[in-house]
């Protein structure tokens, strides 16, 4: 394995007695880029960044993480890792000084002057204790905690799950603003595929443990093509096996894997496709599943 | 290491340091408030030294008794503690073992709270051992006392119970390595389940079987905890008449039923225990692993 990749993973299986969670995957993660990890519920995210933080054993295949087997090296590597396992989390009966106090003393990598900084953006006080603040912000607090440790990569598992728009917007917009600095990368699973679109570099989307998609979103405009069409061209379209067939603003839409043998310019309008409308298509239709690249 | 392992044990002050005191502080201030209104029976003839030093060893004793019986209590909940409130999730993003956290656990529960109990029931005996004199006496008794023979004889005592505390604490440690585990898998069935086995056990070995290796195991392992905290009484009937020893004969004391208490560690049901609660110890840090 290299160094050039913050995480790497071949071959990679996950599973739980005789259920898989995660089914032969492989993918790289290099530095400075913001990854979405998404899936249904049960398509193996979880399970993957337990894996990633040292919490659950590959039953195949190899998996490294800032170079270290997670496993094996679980307390080295989470000695230099941000990681939010879930949301409110952080123990009800501590103040805000006293868990600065406690990451102090338990992470090697940790600032407390930093963590103290970054809650100055946040409306929580280091003398209010976890169990008087809102969901939000718990979650913002154990941003702030996590974002002052200095490593190379955060893991966020379902960081904003439950939360309001405006919590989840200070959410990322911290994580955006305080961490993410073109070296750091920062791997997302969440549901909210809508909201974190703007942020993200990278997508991976999970299908029932398997990786149907690993991807820049750079390349999703250049590999994946939208058509806006009128109701009459409808069969015409559906010849060309798109994707996925949807509605979008009462307008019919079709999402095709590359270049379809259409004269596009003569049934509709090509648009730029939504996360969204890709995340339902790869993971609605398990026969293109099967045949699209990864 | 030493460092994470103090910041756990930091987290256990943090989190219990409120009912700790509470309940250290408030029977010795209860009754040192109610000492001006309350009557109190002694023995007219005793001499206000002997009755200080009494006075702050009961005193001691009484709060490490608290102390021990709240943790006993309150040990089996503390295995499923961070599970219970969903913190495991917190505390295993952290570069902290399982066996770092239990260990801290089970050092700060287990030595340094009984060992803070008898401090500070020594502490706070002294007020009520000056209060409870001169009550009794008025200030002519108190001018009776030599204190620097109060305090040395004080802390010889204390240093033989602390060492008490902690030996006391490995002869019961499978017990409540025991409880801890069968709470930590069997969540509130735990203790119960472990009490009826133990019981019906015990029972079925003896009188059905004619076997009470369940009573002779238990009564060894209470037997040695009492005798790691206190082996014999001493002789201190002659302080009576001669109060200015006291503090030679609570040293000699101290220092004999220490080597007594030290001598009772070679026994095979001490080994035996020992290696019970390092099973339960593992099964503690398995279930931890599994979490979540």
């Amino acid at each position: 394995m290299s160094d050039e990749y913050l995480v790497e993973a071949r071959g990679l299986s996950l599973r739980y007695g005789a259920k898989t969670a995660v089914d032969n995957i492989a993918f790289n993660i290099p530095k400075g880029r913001v990854v979405g990890l998404l899936g249904h519920n049960g398509a193996g995210k979880t399970s993957l960044m337990k894996a990633l933080v040292g919490l659950m054993p590959a039953s195949q295949g190899e998996l490294r993480v800032l170079g270290l087997d997670p496993l094996r090296q679980r307390e080295q590597l989470l000695a230099g890792l941000s990681y939010i396992p879930d949301v409110a989390v952080l123990p009800r009966w501590a103040r805000v000084d006293e868990l600065i106090r406690l990451m102090s003393g338990l992470q090697p990598s940790f600032s407390a002057e930093r963590a103290r900084a970054l809650l100055k953006r946040t409306s929580v006080s280091p003398r209010d204790k976890v169990k008087t603040l809102s969901k939000g912000m718990v979650t913002q607090l154990h941003l702030a905690l996590v974002a002052a440790i200095d490593s190379r990569l955060m893991i966020l598992d379902e960081p904003t799950l439950g939360l309001d728009v405006m919590s989840r917007k200070g959410f990322y917009e911290m994580l955006i603003d305080e961490w993410c600095d073109g070296e750091r990368s920062v791997l997302i699973s969440t549901h909210q595929v809508e909201e974190i679109e703007t942020l993200l570099s990278d997508v991976m989307m999970l299908d029932e443990g398997r990786l149907v998609l690993n991807i820049s979103l750079e390349e999703i405009d250049s590999r994946f093509v939208a058509l806006s069409h009128d109701p009459a061209a409808a069969e015409a379209v559906a010849a060309a096996h798109p994707l996925l067939r949807y509605r979008q603003q009462g307008q019919a839409m079709a999402l095709f894997d590359g270049e379809p043998l259409l004269p596009l310019e003569t049934l509709g309008r090509r648009v730029r496709p939504s996360l969204v409308d890709l995340f339902m298509a790869l993971t609605r239709k398990p026969d293109v599943q099967a045949t699209s690249q990864v | 290491m030493w460092k994470r392992f103090k910041t756990l044990m930091l987290r256990e002050w943090m989190q219990h340091h409120r009912g700790w005191l509470i309940l250290m502080l408030a029977p010795p201030l209860i009754f040192l408030a109610l000492l001006p209104v309350g009557q109190v029976d002694v023995e007219e003839s005793i001499h206000p030294l002997l009755l200080a030093d009494l006075t702050l060893t009961i005193s001691a004793v009484l709060v490490s008794g608290i102390a021990w019986l709240a943790l006993v209590l309150q040990l089996p909940g503390l295995a499923r503690r961070d599970q219970q409130d969903r913190s495991i999730e917190f505390w295993r993003s952290l570069p902290a073992s399982h066996s770092e956290s239990i260990g801290a656990l089970l050092s700060m529960h287990v030595f340094v709270v009984p060992v803070l109990a008898l401090l500070l029931g020594c502490l706070l005996g002294l007020p009520i051992a000056i209060g409870l004199v001169f009550k009794l006496g008025g200030s002519a008794a108190l001018a009776e006392i030599a204190w620097p023979v109060l305090l040395g004889s004080a802390l010889a005592g204390l240093a033989r119970l602390v060492l008490g505390t902690v030996l006391m604490a490995l002869w019961l440690a499978p017990l409540l390595m025991l409880l801890m585990a069968a709470s930590a898998w069997l969540k509130r069935l735990g203790v119960p389940v472990v009490l009826g086995v133990i019981g019906v056990g015990g029972l079925v070995l003896d009188k059905v079987y004619g076997l009470p290796v369940v009573w002779v195991l238990l009564r060894a392992q209470i037997q040695g905890a009492l005798g790691a905290y206190l082996n014999h009484q001493g002789e201190f009937d002659h302080l009576r008449h001669e109060p200015q020893d006291l503090l030679s004969a609570v040293s000699q004391w101290a220092w004999n039923d220490s080597l007594a208490a030290l001598g009772g560690l070679a026994s095979p049901h001490l080994l035996g225990g020992l290696l019970l609660a390092g099973l339960c110890f593992w099964l503690l840090v398995l279930k931890r692993q599994r979490s979540g």
